[in-house]
């Protein structure tokens, strides 16, 4: 019993909380107003989505979230895509309370596994702004380059494989690789 | 001149971008998935056989995003061709399957696969009757019935024939502009209660280079800004059996409203060929209405 509470707490001391206050997507493949908008429509009818802020020059998404809600990238990502397009370029506006971070490591952070890549080892706190590079998430011609980042299999599957058997994390577990 | 225009206000939310929604032809892009889409297509014929527009077509079209690569619609023809009254002429299902899309910030290049099969119950060969009147000499007149026979040389799966036919498409867009090109081949059947005549063709090779551009406005600050597409589309058919062939012009206009209504009106004529056709030239209205996110879960 005694070992089981120790295990819980050095778990807990690894999570920390870290809020997404809102995501900006930018879509490829549109140029009009009408192919926008269907995005933006397709956006808006997510349940955990409150507004969308549409820039149909560039072709980007700002998009706040309900409160307390679910908020799920890989939804969003499909939703773009369901619509037609891809997403080009994502990037979150994070609230971070003191999460310290390693480069081409896996952090957890609440219920959601990150995988820095690209980043000088530091402690994040406060607002920050993080940019995925999962596949689907950046242009195909930047995961491309992105792989010289890691030589774990993660950031080609997008969930945790034999690589990250280190961090004890379930094999299938989504993982999002971000950089700063 | 007889113009059915529909003033039915639509929502259009095509997955395509706008200077792409060819009015002749389809694009490799799709419609968003899950969405449906109804449209309704006028087409008036400058007829051969009186050399007027004589005759109207009216096409009603469903269409259904099933998901984001394929996209599903049913064509419904109606004409008052050679009669007095608007006839229903037959049905057609085409399908089209996105298989390759490269996109990047204000451009993309896409490539699609396409069938379709038509089932129409019109004549191939049209015998109609005229009354001619001719002295007789002596002070009278005699009266004669001519014959004109209209034959249909033009494999049209848009409601002239039913047939099958397939093809390739690719799209090209950069910025403003959005090119396409199509490849594919259409296969003659028999007309639901008449046979395909020996001296029409059978098969035909078709081809199709199309250009949109996006003419106004010249910068986007709105979802409502009017904007303004022109086309500029190639349209030929070569027959496989026959010496047939024509190569055809349609340039287009096309306005969108509030980024919700899309209307279309064209014109297509031919710029060459040697194929005897119905009508030679048609002008084109086009409305069209989808609903978004009809079956999506959230």
């Amino acid at each position: 019993m005694k070992n089981l509470i120790l295990i819980m707490l050095v778990l807990f001391s690894f999570t920390s909380v870290a809020q997404v206050k809102t995501v900006s997507i930018q879509a490829s493949g549109l140029t009009c107003s009408m192919c926008s908008n269907a995005i933006n429509k397709a956006i808006k009818s997510l349940d955990f989505v409150d507004k969308v802020d549409a820039n149909i020059k560039n072709s980007s998404f700002d998009v706040s979230f309900k409160p307390g809600s679910n908020i799920d990238f890989d939804k969003l990502k499909k939703k773009v895509e369901d619509a037609g397009f891809f997403v080009a370029r994502f990037t979150a506006s994070v609230n971070f309370d003191k999460v310290a971070i390693v480069n081409d490591d896996h952090v957890v952070i609440g219920n959601t596994v990150f995988h820095f890549l690209n980043v000088k080892d530091q402690t994040l706190n406060g607002d920050k702004t993080i940019r995925l590079l999962d596949k689907g998430f950046v242009t195909a011609k930047e995961y491309k380059k992105n792989i010289i980042y890691t030589k774990m299999e993660c950031y080609k599957t997008g969930v945790a494989g034999a690589c990250c058997a280190k961090d004890n994390l379930p094999a299938g577990k989504r993982i999002f690789h971000v950089t700063i | 001149m007889k113009f059915i225009l529909s003033v039915i206000l639509v929502i259009s939310f095509s997955g395509a971008g706008a200077q792409e929604l060819y009015v002749f032809t389809e694009p490799a892009s799709n419609m968003a998935a899950k969405s449906i889409g109804v449209r309704l297509v006028s087409r008036v014929f400058k007829m051969e056989h009186d050399n007027k527009f004589s005759s109207y077509r009216l096409e009603p079209e469903f269409m259904i995003g099933v998901n984001r690569n394929l996209m599903v619609h049913v064509n419904v023809y109606a004409s008052d061709m050679f009669q007095t009254n608007l006839k229903f002429e037959g049905t057609a299902l085409y399908a089209k399957y996105r298989f390759l899309s490269r996109d990047d910030i204000h451009s993309h290049f896409r490539m699609a696969v396409y069938g379709k099969i038509a089932v129409i119950d019109n004549p191939t060969v049209l015998t109609t009757t005229e009354k001619h009147e001719e002295p007789d000499g002596s002070g009278g007149v005699i009266i004669h019935d001519l014959l004109h026979t209209t034959v249909n040389n033009e494999i049209d799966l848009d409601g002239s024939n039913s047939g099958l036919s397939t093809g390739v498409i690719a799209t090209k867009l950069v910025n403003k502009l959005a090119v396409s090109a199509s490849a594919g081949y259409s296969y003659r059947l028999d007309n639901l209660r008449n046979k395909r005549e020996v001296i029409v063709p059978w098969h035909a090779a078709n081809y199709s280079l199309s250009a949109g551009y996006l003419l106004f406005p010249k910068e986007y600050t709105s979802y409502k800004q009017t904007n303004i597409n022109l086309y500029a589309e190639f349209l030929g058919t070569n027959a496989l059996d026959k010496k047939n062939y024509f190569l055809d012009i349609a340039p287009a206009i096309q306005f969108i409203i509030n980024s919700i209504a899309r209307i279309d009106i064209g014109y297509r004529t031919q710029l060459y060929g040697n194929t005897a056709r119905m009508a030679n030239s048609a002008f084109l209205v086009r409305v069209e209405y989808n609903f978004l996110n009809v079956f999506s879960k959230k």
